[in-house]
């Protein structure tokens, strides 16, 4: 049995985990969306709902050891936007009360219930991983699937509430860290053959999708008619093509003008050194040219999880979290969050610079 | 007829703007019409225009198409297209016809080939009867063969996600779709 505390404290979360090609992949992400034979999730009487989640909480409470079963009602609303910041569950979810989720925290995945579908099978990795992801999410897949039918025609695949989502379920995504081609105005390079391959790319700020810190999202759109395999292969593929123009960029940029980059990178980390007051965006912007600095070995100071860590933890939630208050404004969360990055950065670096 | 911006949705909004005599005309589904900001609330009479044209869109759609409606949640096709969602699984059945222009927008001539789920409900009236009818009529002890072939390949699977030999899991989980779709086309 495992507490929600040990979840929202993991001192070994999938971002500060070494992965496959980090320097450019954030993080590889797989859904499976499932239904079952209810009136689908915008559709559910709380009658049903509740049906549904004594389903998952029965599944969750056969192996307690690994599985925890958490109605998001249950949670008050800094622990939801935790959860949200780690993403572990949508925006949607974080703003509705009718959904829970189930952690596995040996397989480090996790199934959203009662989102936009009845479940949603979601496992997300370190690095350029993708089907490593959908190895771990088709068992949880499986593993659920013998304690609850699924709704399927062998004509149609998987029924969706949209029938333009049917098919196989398969969502996969990955967070792309590509300053060099935004510094160079090269993102529009990638844009047709994303399109072409049947992928879309886009910002990661949540609500809104804005493009922050030269962080992207590279997802597939459905499209009927292809196996699981052959999506994860047109990622692979995609995804291998932008890391190839990405790592050309970095090193155009750098021969270029190497003290225009050394300045870029260093400025960057003078700005975090010793800012008292910083928001999240102008955070994000220039950790993620400190990023770059320790990729490129302009910066040896610093470990790169450490960068990591801190995308994630200068996040309003997170910022509460980590000095245990509760913010009563804006302002107020950009004076911690200077003072945590600070601290961070002064405690985890190797500082004879 | 579809969205002109997604060219995938159906569109149920539909403007038209006459400027010196020339009609020009704009179809967009709902998402697509909230994507380019088309929210604007009329400002004295208070009615958001897509609700108003969604009205309109009723009364043509109910002189052409029948009300079917889905015996189980009560959806009909109009409720859908306000919507762009289903009630129920069912739906797919009680409003097969109202919906096949949009399903066959979708699989745009291709068949489904991914995974099958360990229960395949039957459904649907048309083709999984037939696949019924052809598993029924195969060799049953050829059929267990490779249904146990399959239990065991399952096993060996688990065992090795856990132990994270994800290649030799690959193979196995290749090995085991193509049993499955035989044991399903046999």
């Amino acid at each position: 049995m495992f507490t929600i505390d040990e979840i929202l404290n993991n001192r070994n979360p999938f971002w500060t985990q070494k992965g496959p090609r980090n320097d450019i992949v954030l993080s590889s992400r797989v859904r499976l969306a499932r239904n079952t034979n209810l009136p689908f999730a915008h559709n559910l009487d709380d009658f049903d709902c509740e049906y549904l989640f004594s389903v998952a909480e029965n599944f969750a409470s056969r192996n307690q050891e690994s599985l925890k079963f958490i109605k998001i009602s249950d949670l008050d609303l800094h622990q939801k936007r935790l959860l949200r910041e780690k993403n572990i569950i949508t925006s949607e979810m974080e703003s509705g009360d009718n959904s829970a989720v189930i952690i596995d925290k040996d397989k480090d995945g996790t199934i959203l219930i009662n989102d936009t579908d009845h479940f949603k099978i979601q496992v997300i990795k370190s690095g350029f991983q993708l089907h490593k992801a959908f190895m771990v999410a088709e068992t949880l897949d499986d593993e659920l699937n013998k304690f609850v039918p699924y709704t399927f025609l062998d004509t149609l695949g998987y029924l969706s509430p949209d029938p333009l989502r049917c098919g196989t379920g398969l969502k996969v995504s990955l967070i792309l860290h590509l300053p060099a081609l935004t510094i160079l105005k090269r993102i529009s390079d990638l844009v047709p053959f994303v399109k072409d391959g049947g992928f879309q790319i886009g910002g990661t700020l949540a609500g809104s999708g804005r493009i922050v810190g030269g962080l992207y999202l590279l997802s597939n759109k459905v499209k009927f008619g292809l196996s699981e395999v052959e999506v994860l292969d047109a990622a692979d593929d995609i995804a291998n093509r932008i890391i190839k123009l990405e790592d050309e960029s970095r090193d155009d940029f750098f021969d270029a003008s190497r003290r225009e980059f050394e300045d870029f990178v260093w400025r960057a980390l003078g700005l975090l050194l010793y800012s008292r007051r910083i928001n999240y965006v102008e955070a994000i912007e220039n950790l993620s040219r400190v990023r770059l600095g320790i990729i490129m070995s302009v910066i040896k100071e610093y470990d790169l999880s450490l960068v990591n860590d801190l995308m994630v933890k200068i996040q309003w939630s997170h910022l509460q979290e980590y000095f245990g208050i509760r913010f009563k404004s804006i302002v107020d969360s950009d004076d911690y969050r200077a003072y945590m990055i600070r601290s961070e950065l002064t405690k985890g670096g190797d500082r004879n610079v | 007829m579809l969205c002109d911006r997604c060219k995938t949705r159906i569109a149920t909004i539909h403007l038209a703007e006459i400027i010196k005599d020339v009609k020009s005309e704009v179809h967009l589904c709902e998402v697509c019409a909230r994507d380019v900001g088309f929210n604007t609330r009329i400002s004295d009479g208070g009615i958001a225009i897509p609700d108003m044209l969604s009205f309109l869109n009723i009364d043509e759609i109910e002189d052409s198409i029948s009300r079917s409606k889905c015996s189980f949640c009560g959806t009909d096709f109009i409720r859908y297209k306000q919507a762009g969602k289903l009630g129920c699984p069912e739906c797919y059945v009680y409003l097969e016809n109202e919906l096949l222009p949009v399903i066959n927008s979708l699989k745009n001539g291709a068949e489904y080939c991914g995974k099958f789920p360990a229960n395949v409900k039957v459904k649907c009236k048309g083709s999984v009867d037939i696949t019924e009818r052809a598993f029924k009529g195969a060799d049953t002890e050829n059929e267990d063969s490779v249904l146990s072939e399959i239990e065991r390949l399952k096993e060996q699977l688990k065992d090795a996600v856990s132990e994270e030999r994800y290649e030799d899991a690959a193979n196995l989980r290749d090995r085991i779709r193509e049993l499955e779709q035989m044991s399903r086309k046999a």
